[in-house]
């Protein structure tokens, strides 16, 4: 079996990687490194981690995809393996988020003070509102690649994506930010 | 305070503090850092895959007897409706995706259920059931499953043997000491669901364990097979325990317990010695209903389909009837006592029909009329099984409160659908779903 292109079906190639075509799979490895790297920096909030985890990720998708039923669903299914990984790395290495972000700013005068706060808006998100907005601004992800990743519609990306930035604009007006909606609407 | 007047400044911090940097795929040097996944990979360029059988238990508890275990199937419904998850686990572990995924690969398998149910259903109203079951699902032919219910004064009440039928849309009840049977017909939503029924027991509650927390209990030994424990608690609301145990060996699982309180009445659910990609013959989903059984007075032909449309008949239904909402949704073998205490014209018009009609006869009529009822109960379940987060105020709201919230649930992370007391609908925010529910009698 020869793969031609990167254009070739998913579905082909997934189904190439479950018959042994180390090729096929550093396609699919190509097509999705990206947002896997995005959605473990998501989790543990560290570029270095995140890309770590995501080399991990594939590693697990190797010995698993065999196991692979959907094969339409093969970005859901790694994004599942991503978030069973970097839960473990939390455990793992008993760090959080929330403790590696820059210690607050004072004064609110100061430029960086703004970018703090939005980074703390950003962390105080339910994990799969997270996941959206990182995948969404991380990388410049498409609506269609991070419906793949998140398993929901494009439509829907679309709608979560507004309501989690009106949340994070709650949050900010809330901490002294006095924005109307922050471009939301 | 400060004021942002570019719209797009929001856009332009989350690029700045998310990062918007370019990751490298360096597929190559993955493959020299991992030169065991590629080795595991490629290994399989002829290899097939064989999930091996084992005994095994696990899942989930799916009232079916129409007959005898209404008073179950109630407080399965109930429970629902008033956020009981029989179900609800979290935790972590690629043991857990593994699992998962070696399921999902499952064509046929059997497992034996036992169930069992004491306390109070209701204050001062005691229940002592028990149920024993052996059941066989095929994703090709559907599910076949042989119950008896124990009698609690000793000996056994129930036994019959139940197919649900996808393919053909159908379900059958066969009592072979009583020589009954029913037959129902489901519309096409129903068998929807009912097919994913058939393969979600086994994979949705690993799913959800992989979504949140849970508890890892480590090595031990279950039928002389060496598992992994996991297991979920939960405080809020219900209080419960669910445990699975897996084969380190297969990485299938062994048994699934759970045992929950919803307020005075303890369920527990003991699934166990499965059987994975047993050979299935299809006679055995073919039953056979000798001539001379007769069908079962008052179970339902038909039932409709789960969606809103038939919940909001099956709700206007009841309260033309009654005046009123019904304090719980559960679908009733013999509706005539509930009937016989309702005195609205569409009731007495209704009572005026029944007379004259031996019981089997009226039971079958009530059966018939009722029957958007049952499209309410259906959806409840689809609802239930879905973890919608669903809830019901018939006992308080009537069909007088058009602002009141009646029954709710969630189609969203944020939004939910709303059914009002004068049965129109809509959606609303989390937020609002809140105003309205503080402003409900309490």
């Amino acid at each position: 079996m020869t793969i031609e292109s990167n254009r070739q079906p998913e579905e082909q190639l997934v189904e190439a990687a479950q018959n042994g075509h180390l090729e096929s799979f550093g396609i699919l490895y190509r097509r999705y490194y990206s947002s896997m790297v995005a959605l473990a920096y998501s989790v543990l909030g560290n570029r270095d981690f995140a890309e770590d985890a995501a080399q991990e990720v594939f590693a697990a998708a190797c010995r698993d995809l065999i196991c692979l039923k959907h094969r339409d669903r093969f970005g859901a299914w790694l994004a599942g393996i991503c978030r069973n990984i970097t839960r473990q790395m939390i455990r793992q290495a008993t760090k959080t988020t929330v403790s590696n972000l820059p210690p607050l700013v004072q004064s609110q005068d100061n430029p960086e003070h703004h970018l703090d706060m939005v980074c703390r808006a950003v962390w105080q998100l339910r994990p799969a509102e997270r996941e959206l907005i990182v995948l969404h601004y991380y990388d410049g992800f498409s609506q269609a690649q991070i419906s793949k990743v998140l398993d929901i519609s494009p439509q829907a990306v679309n709608g979560r994506l507004i309501r989690a930035k009106r949340k994070i604009a709650k949050y900010l007006k809330r901490n002294g930010f006095a924005g109307d909606d922050y471009g939301t609407v | 305070m400060e004021r942002f007047e570019d719209k797009n400044w929001l856009d332009d911090a989350l690029a700045r503090v998310i990062g918007s940097e370019k990751s490298t795929a360096d597929f190559e040097k993955w493959k020299q850092d991992h030169p065991g996944a590629v080795e595991m990979l490629t290994s399989r360029a002829h290899r097939t895959t064989q999930i091996p059988a084992r005994p095994l238990n696990v899942w989930r508890i799916i009232m079916k007897s129409p007959v005898t275990k209404l008073a179950v199937a109630a407080v399965v419904i109930i429970a629902c409706l008033i956020g009981l998850s029989f179900w609800r686990t979290s935790g972590s572990g690629i043991a857990l995706a593994d699992v998962l995924a070696r399921i999902e690969q499952v064509k046929a398998y059997r497992y034996k259920q036992s169930v069992t149910i004491t306390g109070e259903e209701t204050p001062g109203k005691p229940i002592n059931y028990e149920e024993h079951a052996t059941d066989l699902i095929s994703e090709e032919h559907g599910r076949k499953s042989v119950r008896q219910v124990l009698d609690p004064n000793g000996g056994e009440s129930w036994f019959g043997e139940e197919y649900y039928l996808p393919q053909k849309k159908t379900k059958i009840v066969i009592m072979p000491k009583q020589k009954k049977y029913a037959r129902t017909e489901f519309e096409d939503m129903f068998v929807r669901v009912a097919g994913e029924e058939l393969e979600n027991p086994r994979t949705s509650w690993i799913k959800e364990i992989l979504e949140s927390k849970y508890e890892s209990l480590g090595r031990s030994t279950v039928d002389g097979i060496e598992v992994e424990g996991f297991q979920k608690r939960w405080d809020e609301g219900n209080p419960g325990v669910s445990t699975i145990w897996v084969d380190v060996k297969t990485r299938l699982p062994v048994r699934y317990e759970e045992d929950n309180m919803h307020g005075k009445m303890r369920t527990r659910i003991a699934q166990y010695d499965f059987q994975w990609d047993v050979p299935v013959d299809a006679a055995e989903f073919e039953p056979v209903i000798p001539d001379d059984y007769t069908r079962i007075a008052g179970i339902p032909v038909k039932m409709l389909a789960a969606t809103e449309e038939n919940a909001i008949k099956g709700l206007k239904l009841y309260a033309d009837l009654s005046g009123h909402y019904r304090e719980t949704l559960f679908w009733k073998h013999k509706w005539s006592e509930e009937i016989e205490k309702m005195d609205t014209p569409a009731a007495k018009r209704l009572k005026e029909e029944l007379k004259g009609l031996t019981e089997d006869e009226k039971a079958d009529r009530l059966a018939d009329i009722m029957l958007p009822f049952n499209g309410l109960c259906r959806f409840c379940i689809r609802l239930i099984r879905e973890g919608k987060d669903s809830a019901y105020y018939g006992k308080t709201v009537t069909p007088k409160d058009a602002d009141k919230v009646l029954m709710r649930w969630k189609v969203s992370d944020n939004e939910y659908r709303v059914i009002y007391g004068d049965l129109h609908a809509e959606t609303v925010t989390s937020e609002k779903l809140a105003e309205l529910e503080a402003g409900l009698p309490k």
